[in-house]
């Protein structure tokens, strides 16, 4: 069996900050800024961060009582050599854990974003250490025959015909109860992997007007909730993209 | 099979249509039939049994239509009664409808058919509209794969009809080449445990003898009740019973699915290779226009005006175009009475003839223009397709209600006439949804008792009139959700049934069509109903005719007799006093309103005298806490036969009581007299009671005819109950406030 990243899994990477989860946002930005930038600057903090520019340079004096940055009223801010670690520490964390949403949960880019900005600041060492390795075993296996996140995926994005939107196909995974709906509907065709497309939603939002087969079929919110289908355009293929 | 082959000849052919809803099946019905049909119920059930005969060739055929079903389960009274059919009726030929641009799901019927053994050929149907849609279909090819002779045919323009016939005979002679049973492979597993359970059935011949054991092990396999239920039949049906569900627990654990999903699962597998090999699919031959039309047709905002719109244009044709037939059927009845009554000498004989049977007639024949444009209406909506839509748009309020979408359009009718409002019902498919629609109908106001509600919010009420009969409407209407609800809770506990509509695409609607329909519906109602409402307005006539008061008619005929003369006197004495001509008029004026008073008074002590009228006595107990008085309570009995009735003995009732005033008043003026003591609230009382009681005569028939009596008896008692309950309640609350 292959051993993953031996060097980089070491616990000291993931260690606490001892920061507020607002003060990991500041060190965060600033971090990116300057790898952006050639300087960073009040005016651009608040910017990125959408506050004012007074509260940064309230949270801006806080961190330098720290010792995490240099600032000096209205001049730049470049972060000190500890400061530099913490930040590393925060990026790493978030970007890992936007790659968690992303590649494997097989989320959107801009919500796998969020999720990791809210996770970061909570989730202890051990458990951003398992997660870390998650996904370097994911990098790893990537490209072999075993297509296991493929697989994951497909079960992320499985949900009930009733979430759909208008205009959005899918494939027909289940059709869960016990009902003589589910009798029905297997006869008239819904079968495991049958394309069916929500064509429309009645003006009052329910029932709504599906396309199976080749022909028009109406069902009620209710009853395409017991539909569990995978949806055929969002999703994978956009990231597929997204892995790049 | 051959053996018999010159019985075949003589013998008369039976063959049973087969098909998925929407796949043109009443088309072929019609197009094989013509006018040649008869419309019977299934017995003990209300679901419709067409059949019509024919020939071709000299071969004597009957066609059976059997109801639209998608597969041969047992999960719809509808499958049931088709399954039972075709295994108990064993019709010589079954015609299988295939919907040609939608083969997938039509030969999923197919495939059951082919398990069950049947005899079948296939109506490869609307094939011009599958071409359209750029398939092309190779009919012999799909013919051999399915071992089923297959005729490409267009129900709505009679192509392929007589290909088809030729196939019904030669493969009820046995003479047909393509005919050949075929296995549907379901593979090997599966395979295995149905040889395992047609083993043990083999044990028992006489199960073999009656049913195919393949067919048989299949349904078993896949739960089916009734399946089980034939098998108990037999002796010795623990060991196969044990067996099947061995083998079924054997499948579910290898393929971790249960096994109606396994097998129907193979059943779409075999229709997909025989659909890849059979059909080409070509770029589409014109654009498919359904899609454009439902744009607009179910648009979020266009939706609902679409369907107001069309609903009023229905509503208007049916009441307010209906209304001229309807007055000319009133005409023409008015005169063969008089016509009558000329040749007639006097006597009971000729008041039964005239007012009894004519009337009686008049009383049928008026709702004909009704139903015909209604159904004309309907028709054309179902043709359409646009039924469909309707249901669609409007399932989210009924739902609400314990309904299904489609039961929208017959309770808006209900506002017309709850006539043909609960006839319409049929195009429910579901019965628990069609009967919940019937049994709410009648509180649907509908146009007999607006004269009520005019004559008495227009005399208590006067400016406030419109709103006081539009608030009787809400009422109608806020009861029906009540009822349907109480209804569902009492009588159909087992929640909704669920929304499983196909929406057709769009068609143009033949002129045969919608006439055959037309004329079903008119001679149904006729034949079936108009006997029975025919049959009790003579009985209710009878009733408020006798028995006759002989004193009464003698002393008033006396009195009147002495007024005449007494008149006479009076006006020969003024012309020869040479009173001015002015003077003169107003002076033979009130003699003859005296006189005609007199006449009233007569009638009205007669009326009361009648059964009727001492049954409106004595039913004052019931009525008095409603805040009615004894002319009231009467006119209520009188309104059974038709709620119209209702104001008509008010006025016979209430003109005799005024004979001191001199002059004649109208009706409305004459139930303000203080001596009768109506108020505003015993006047709304008893137009909340017009509205709730039972319906008319001829709605409680149809409703009979077309639920079953049971039912028509239940919302008899149930809304002469909510009746009294509600106008008890607001007439006492009313009081109690001070009005």
């Amino acid at each position: 069996m292959k051993r993953y990243g031996d060097t980089a899994c070491r616990q000291e990477l993931f260690e606490n900050t001892d920061l507020s989860a607002n003060m990991e946002d500041y060190m965060e930005t600033i971090a990116l800024l300057a790898s952006r930038n050639r300087v960073v600057r009040v005016r651009d903090i608040a910017k990125t961060l959408k506050i004012t520019m007074p509260s940064v340079t309230a949270a801006l004096n806080k961190l330098r009582e720290k010792d995490l940055i240099h600032y000096e009223k209205y001049g730049f801010i470049e972060l000190t050599d500890r400061g530099r670690h913490v930040a590393g520490l925060v990026y790493r964390k978030h970007s890992f854990l936007k790659r968690f949403f992303g590649e494997i949960l097989g989320m959107e880019q801009t919500s796998a974003d969020e999720e990791a900005c809210r996770l970061e600041h909570h989730l202890s060492p051990e458990a951003c250490r398992r997660l870390y390795r998650l996904v370097e075993f994911h990098d790893a296996e990537h490209g072999s025959e075993i297509e296991w996140t493929g697989r994951l995926q497909d079960l992320m994005d499985e949900g009930p015909l009733s979430e759909l939107r208008e205009g959005q196909s899918a494939a027909i995974v289940k059709v869960l109860g016990d009902s003589p709906l589910r009798k029905r509907l297997i006869d008239m065709g819904f079968r495991k992997g049958e394309r069916i497309t929500v064509v429309k939603y009645a003006p009052l939002r329910d029932p709504i007007e599906l396309s199976i087969k080749d022909y028009r079929l109406s069902l009620r919110v209710e009853e395409a909730r017991d539909i569990m289908v995978r949806p055929l355009e969002r999703g994978r293929r956009r990231r597929r993209h997204g892995r790049e | 099979m051959e053996g018999n082959k010159a019985s075949m000849k003589t013998r008369e052919i039976t063959v049973g249509l087969v098909g998925n809803p929407n796949c043109g099946k009443t088309t072929i019905f019609n197009a094989l039939t013509g006018a040649r049909q008869k419309v019977a119920n299934w017995s003990g059930v209300t679901v419709e049994k067409r059949e019509g005969r024919l020939k071709h060739g000299g071969v004597s055929i009957r066609v059976i239509d059997l109801p639209g079903i998608y597969s041969l389960t047992s999960y719809s009274m509808e499958e049931i009664i088709t399954r039972d059919f075709i295994i108990d009726d064993r019709p010589d030929v079954i015609v299988n409808v295939i919907d040609a641009g939608n083969l997938d799901r039509n030969l999923y019927l197919t495939t059951q058919l082919i398990n069950i053994g049947a005899h079948s050929v296939m109506a490869l149907n609307m094939f011009d509209e599958a071409a359209n849609k750029g398939l092309i279909i190779d009919s012999d090819k799909l013919g051999t794969l399915l071992g089923i002779p297959v005729v490409k045919t267009v129900g709505t323009r009679s192509i392929g009809i007589d290909e088809l016939l030729d196939r019904i005979v030669q493969v009820a002679r046995g003479t047909d080449d393509t005919a050949r049973h075929i296995h549907i492979p379901f593979g090997d597993d599966v395979e295995a445990e149905i040889r395992a359970i047609q083993e043990k059935m083999r044990e028992d011949e006489a199960i073999g003898d009656r049913y195919s054991t393949r067919w048989l092990s299949v349904r078993l396999l896949e739960r089916d009740t009734d399946a089980v239920k034939k098998l108990k039949a037999f002796p010795g049906n623990e060991i196969i019973m044990e067996q099947v569900a061995k083998s079924r627990s054997v499948l579910e654990r290898f393929f971790d699915e249960d096994i109606e999903t396994i097998i129907s699962d193979r059943r779409y597998g075999f229709i997909a290779g025989a659909v890849r090999e059979s059909v080409k699919k070509t770029a589409p031959r014109r654009v498919d226009v359904s899609d454009n039309i439902d744009r607009v047709i179910t648009n979020r905002y266009l939706g609902f005006p679409i369907l107001f719109l069309f609903l009023w244009a229905l509503f208007h044709l049916t009441f307010a175009l209906g209304e001229y037939p309807m007055n000319l059927i009133e005409t023409g009845v008015h005169h063969l009475g008089l016509a009558v009554e000329r040749l007639m000498p006097a006597g009971p004989l000729k008041d039964l003839l005239v007012d009894g049977v004519i009337g009686g007639v008049g009383g049928v024949i008026v709702f004909l223009p009704n139903i015909l444009i209604l159904f004309m209406g309907i028709s054309f909506m179902e043709d359409t397709g646009y039924m469909a839509r309707a249901a669609f748009i409007m399932d989210r309020v009924m739902h609400t209600m314990g309904l299904h979408g489609k039961s929208f359009i017959p309770l808006i009718m209900g506002f017309g006439c709850n006539v043909p409002a609960i006839m319409a019902t049929r195009s429910l498919e579901n019965r628990q949804d069609r009967i919940l629609t019937i049994l709410i109908n009648p509180f649907m106001s509908c146009s007999a008792r607006l004269p009520v509600y005019i004559l008495f919010a227009g005399a208590f009420f006067h400016v406030h009139a419109g709103t006081v009969i539009l608030s009787l409407y809400l009422v109608g209407i806020l009861l029906a959700f009540v009822s349907a609800r109480l209804y569902s809770l009492v009588f159909f506990r087992g929640g909704s049934t669920p929304f499983v509509m196909e929406l057709p695409p769009y068609r143009i609607p033949t002129i045969k069509t919608t006439l055959l329909h037309m004329w079903d519906r008119a001679s149904q109602y006729l034949r079936k109903m108009g006997g029975i409402i025919l049959a009790f307005s003579i009985v209710i006539w009878f009733m408020g005719e006798y028995p006759k008061s002989p004193d009464i008619a003698r002393d008033y005929e006396a009195h009147i007799a002495a007024a005449r003369s007494h008149n006479v006197r009076v006006i020969d004495k003024a012309l020869a006093d040479q009173t001015p001509s002015a003077a003169l008029e107003t002076l033979r004026g009130e003699l003859e309103a005296k006189v005609e008073s007199l006449e009233v008074e007569k009638i009205s002590l007669e009326k009361r005298n009648t059964m009727i009228g001492r049954m409106g006595s004595a039913l004052t107990p019931l009525t008095e806490p409603l805040g009615f008085n004894q002319q009231m309570g009467i006119s209520l009995v009188t309104g059974f036969v038709a709620k119209e009735v209702v104001v008509s003995t008010m006025g016979v009732l209430y003109h005799a009581g005024n004979g001191a005033g001199g002059a004649q008043q109208p009706v409305d003026q004459a139930i303000r007299r203080p001596e009768y003591g109506i108020t505003p609230l015993s006047a709304y009382t008893f137009m909340l009671f017009v509205l709730l009681y039972v319906p008319c005569l001829a709605t409680v028939v149809v409703m009979g005819r077309e639920a079953g009596w049971r039912w028509a008896f239940i919302s008899l008692v149930y809304q002469l109950l909510l009746a009294w309950i509600v106008c008890f309640l607001f007439y006492n609350a009313g009081r109690i406030l001070g009005f």
